[in-house]
């Protein structure tokens, strides 16, 4: 290959390839603005909606109330698990994930805290529980399992357990508003973040940890695959509601708003699909192609889904390794293309 | 050997040059146990731990228990004084030798290419008569320091000669990309051609920068170009005392009294010059030490060539790519489960290394087939302790290298608890994939 050659294909790569230079700051202004802020405000509207409803099925014990009580956890829940996608900044600065989310919940820790309850549950007796007694686990196991008659302890207790997590989705909510602000102007001064890179460095870093948490916890683990023994529902997530695969699916759609954008579809709003799509189409190709299948293997696997663990082994394990095809596109292809420091690492390089 | 070379080897030279290198460096370890231990890193590398990595050949190496490792550190930071001050400097040498090395020592994870530096540096220092009241010096010391330093720089440079570097301007596109916005000059790492640039020009820069620091009259021009290069490097990238310990080192290239002449242009003492030495005052330098030297030089010339036996791509498989100055060269990240049978049973266990491991220990790991051969070997042990012995190891090994889509690194079908580890190639690492 001459000089000349070469000299051609780098003047000409260089017009091709260069970014907007702006791109990747509208990424973070879409993503803070439109997708992480906005969905820890509807997770805010849910959990209060959430406490209301708790609170009137403990005062009337009607059939209705208590359904819309569980309704009203299934969406919590729902919007609680598409945050997962995105679980940084405030939820770690708060440190709100495990008082919002200790599973698998241990029933006999809840019942015993719900035998050495006051008679009257104020918010800093609850705040002082350990996380293992509280949270959507928690909640779910006495909405949902227990189903406690009006005006019971397990009712007191239950309320008090919902105005909670209403309480720490507003602290939430709150964070975000001005954390949002630290992502949108990341590297600008005052920003939590000293670079736009050290904000795309959080965001893509808190994809591969949900992606690896869905892998490893939710179906590693209760497919028995991490003891080498038989499946274990127990170990499901949001077993007492049965919604296991509702919670993954929202981990999903979760990662669709951070890739795609607030609309989780293609070729609209600047996700971060968009930073990849501008510098290596062939991956951003890929990554959604393996998106529709790991969505479609989940969705392939029939409910209820902790029967599925025995009668359908082979279709969750396909959604499992499906979902782990993807984590390794984004911890891998994706993290490597942005220049993303894989995070907690030591010391220095070369 | 020659005669007249041993007698050219071991003529007295001044001293000023060799001792101020020997306080810059003394200096420079010293501030790198501090900022290694205010940092944390003493914990999160070698006490918090439950596994290290070990090298081949020094698995017998462990770190201390209890507060071993904070007082090792401290016994380093003492010596590391004790060599810029030049008090008792062979003893500090060999001190600072032996304690740096073995932290080294401890773990592949926290190799990195300027830890080895340090050590072959004291390995050189040890051997120097360099205490204060020393004015001067034997010639072969101070080219010693010279061939040492530039070696760095000129195998840097060769390994560079290769097609993901000088065609595809990787890891260097990758690595600019992120850095738009950095003062004045982030638009232009935005921009593809930079990389292309930047890659050639610090090809051409390593392979000539020993050579131009030699040359009396391009000397100041190049050491500029050192000290832009190694200061450009430093902000862009997290390689720590890497770009001091370089630019400190270079200065070796300057005649041996600079640091008369600086101190003279600073308006300060001046220690007197050394007056004339006769080339034939002086005994000729023993054929034990010129053997010792051309031990040392002769390893130094092969170790960054040994990958030419494995084949391939040795950024890729890795085989003979540490203690050879391939330095900023690969940009890889991987991914690694673990499928441990126990042929008894038929039972299949997936594991997830990030849960034994440390974060830096898993990064680390997940694209160096030797570590994952390791972590092989260790899970076989822990099973085997568990009541399962003889379980097989499988690893499901993905890596993505220097803007390659991810490929898998290691043959899935092959038992690693059955491997060794060796000098041998490795034929259960896959090829790297076009």
């Amino acid at each position: 290959m001459s000089l000349g050659t070469v000299l051609g294909t780098i003047a000409l790569t260089d017009c091709a390839g260069a970014e907007g230079e702006g791109l990747r700051r509208e990424v973070l202004a879409h993503l803070a603005d439109e997708v992480f802020a906005p969905a820890h405000a509807r997770l805010q509207v849910e959990a209060a909606a959430l406490a209301a409803a708790t609170a009137l099925r403990c005062e009337i014990g009607d059939g209705g109330r208590a359904q819309a009580a569980k309704q009203a956890w299934w969406a919590t829940r729902a919007e609680w698990s598409v945050t997962a996608a995105f679980a940084f900044g405030p939820v770690l600065e708060q440190m709100q994930a495990g008082p919002l989310d200790f599973w698998p919940a241990r029933t006999d820790t809840i019942e015993a805290k719900i035998l050495e309850a006051p008679a009257v549950i104020d918010a800093a007796w609850i705040d002082g529980l350990g996380t293992s007694a509280k949270g959507l686990p928690a909640l779910e196991y006495l909405l949902f399992t227990v189903q406690p008659p009006p005006s019971s302890p397990s009712c007191a207790y239950a309320t008090a357990l919902a105005a909670d997590i209403a309480r720490r989705c507003d602290e939430l909510a709150s964070g975000w508003e001005a954390h949002a602000a630290d992502l949108r102007g990341a590297g600008a001064a005052g920003s939590a973040y000293a670079s736009e890179q050290a904000g795309l460095d959080a965001v893509v870093n808190a994809t591969i940890e949900n992606l690896y948490r869905m892998v490893k916890d939710k179906l590693d683990r209760p497919l028995g695959n991490l003891t080498g023994g038989e499946p274990d529902p127990l170990a499901l997530e949001s077993r007492f509601s049965g919604t296991a695969r509702d919670d993954l699916e929202a981990n999903l759609r979760g990662f669709a708003t951070v890739y795609l954008g607030a609309d989780g579809e293609p070729g609209g709003e600047p996700g971060l699909g968009a930073l990849i799509a501008a510098r290596d189409p062939d991956l951003d190709r890929r990554i959604l192609a393996q998106h529709v299948v790991a969505r479609d293997a989940l969705a392939a696997v029939p409910l209820p889904f902790a029967a599925a663990l025995t009668d359908h082994r082979d279709d969750v394990q396909r959604a499992r390794d499906e979902i782990d095809a993807l984590r390794r596109l984004i911890k891998l292809d994706v993290a490597s293309l942005l220049g993303v420091t894989l995070s907690l690492s030591d010391n220095d390089g070369d | 050997m020659s005669p007249r070379l041993r007698l050219a080897l071991a003529r007295p030279l001044d001293a000023a040059s060799l001792q101020a290198f020997r306080a810059l460096f003394g200096g420079l370890l010293l501030i790198s146990v501090i900022r290694f231990a205010a940092k944390g890193w003493i914990a999160a590398l070698y006490v918090d731990p439950a596994y290290h990595f070990p090298y081949w050949g020094f698995a017998w190496l462990r770190p201390w228990p209890g507060p071993g490792m904070y007082l090792h550190f401290l016994a380093l930071a003492l010596a590391a004084l004790c060599l810029a001050l030049g008090l008792r400097h062979r003893l500090a040498a060999l001190a600072c030798l032996l304690l740096f090395t073995h932290v080294e020592l401890l773990d592949k994870a926290a190799y990195l290419n300027h830890y080895y530096f340090v050590s072959v540096v004291l390995l050189l220092l040890l051997a120097m008569p360099l205490g204060r009241a020393s004015a001067t010096a034997p010639t072969w010391a101070l080219y010693a320091l010279r061939l040492q330093v530039g070696l760095v720089y000129f195998f840097a440079g060769l390994a560079k000669l290769r097609g993901d570097w000088l065609l595809h301007a990787q890891p260097l596109k990758l690595w600019l990309a992120p850095h738009a916005d950095f003062p004045l000059l982030g638009p232009l790492f935005a921009r593809p051609g930079t990389a292309h640039v930047m890659s050639w020009a610090g090809a051409a820069f390593d392979l000539g920068v020993p050579f131009l620091l030699l040359h009396r009259r391009c000397r100041p021009y190049a050491f500029a170009a050192l000290l832009g290069f190694h200061g450009l490097t430093g902000a862009l990238f997290p390689i720590g005392m890497f770009p001091w310990i370089m630019s400190c080192a270079a200065l070796i290239f300057f005649p041996p009294d600079w640091p008369r002449r600086l101190l003279r242009a600073l308006g300060r003492p001046v220690p007197a010059d050394i007056s004339h030495v006769p080339t034939d005052s002086h005994a000729p330098l023993g054929r034990l030490a010129l053997a010792a030297l051309a031990l040392h030089f002769g390893a130094q010339l092969l170790l960054p060539l040994r990958h030419h036996l494995y084949g391939g791509d040795h950024g890729w498989h890795e085989q003979g790519f540490r203690f050879a100055w391939h330095v900023m060269l690969v940009e890889k990240t991987g991914v690694v489960t673990y499928r441990v049978r126990d042929p008894a049973s038929g039972r299949v266990f997936i594991v997830h290394p990030e849960d034994a491991l440390t974060a830096q220990q898993a990064k680390q790991m997940a694209f160096q087939p030797d570590m994952i051969l390791d972590y092989a070997h260790q899970l076989a042990a822990e099973y085997a302790a568990r009541g399962l012995p003889g379980v097989e190891v499988r690893a499901d090994a993905f890596v993505a290298y220097n803007g390659r889509p991810s490929a898998r690194l290691i043959d899935p079908t092959v038992d690693l608890a059955r491997e060794r580890d060796g000098l041998a190639a490795k034929p259960w690492i896959l090829p790297r994939p076009d």
